[in-house]
């Protein structure tokens, strides 16, 4: 997937018998983003059945919450069959064409890539940011081996997007478990 | 059908007195635990606990919105989803 999208939903399973998608939506902006005639691109789609091609990208002809999720109706998938194909697969859309963010806001998305230091010394670079209950958790790349690290309010001294880093107090052993 | 009230929460013994012991030296190094389902007392807010989730230790910060949850509630058991799109306000630090 190239760098310009970003993930938005996932799809956790087929519903019914007409090619329905329950997502799960891992945006603010769900609603916006799953207008009917919006492109959604798959990313790392599951299990399919033998012989068919996932398309590259579904197109939202209906949208409604349901139980916390939402249920989706795509014109690329018509049957139970073919959205078994796509259970798992996630969701992402062009950079440009998310919604404004808030004056000083981010994408935890734009913390990938970026290093993580103590003082004048270099963590590791952040390979992903797992979504948690309590806070996201950045999964750092220290020497080849993934250490986690709470991203939180108090853990962060400073955010330098400029400078692709974000300067860090991490507490005594948190790379050691 | 929830615990006594009479009994008070559960907070595991052992976790908590070597909290006490940090809180009283100001040491805020990391713990290792495993109980997973010991309540979130006010004295561990501040801090980061490596709670295990039945493979690896996960690293919980704790605020004061945790106080009165399990700890296993902030170390998930399944895998991880990936990033997530949603935004995030710079005009505090984070």
């Amino acid at each position: 997937m190239p760098d310009a999208h970003v993930i938005v939903a996932l799809i956790c399973r087929p519903h019914g018998i007409r090619g329905g998608l329950l997502l799960d939506a891992d945006s603010d902006h769900a609603e916006a983003l799953l207008q009917p005639g919006r492109r959604l691109h798959l990313v790392d789609a599951g299990w399919r059945p033998e012989g068919a091609l996932p398309p590259r990208a579904i197109t939202v002809e209906t949208a409604r919450p349901h139980g916390g999720r939402w249920l989706v109706e795509v014109r690329e998938v018509a049957d139970r069959t073919a959205a078994e194909g796509l259970r798992g697969a996630r969701l992402g859309v062009p950079r440009e064409e998310l919604p404004g963010l808030p004056d000083g806001g981010y994408l935890l998305h734009d913390l990938i890539g970026m290093s993580v230091c103590e003082g004048d010394m270099t963590i590791g670079v952040i390979r992903e940011v797992y979504d948690q209950p309590g806070a996201p958790l950045l999964a750092l790349d220290v020497d080849g081996r993934e250490r986690l690290v709470p991203f939180e309010a108090e853990l962060v001294a400073e955010l330098d997007f400029e400078a692709g880093e974000v300067r860090m107090k991490l507490p005594r052993g948190l790379l050691d478990i | 059908m929830p615990r006594s009230v009479r009994k008070g929460p559960y907070i595991d013994e052992k976790l908590l007195m070597k909290v006490q012991r940090m809180n009283d030296s100001g040491d805020k190094s990391v713990i290792k635990t495993w109980a997973r389902a010991s309540t979130i007392s006010p004295d561990f807010v501040g801090h980061t606990l490596a709670v295990h989730n039945g493979n690896k230790f996960i690293p919980v910060y704790v605020t004061e919105n945790m106080v009165g949850h399990k700890l296993g509630e902030f170390a998930t058991t399944r895998t991880f989803r990936g990033h997530a799109g949603s935004a995030r306000d710079r005009r505090g630090r984070v």
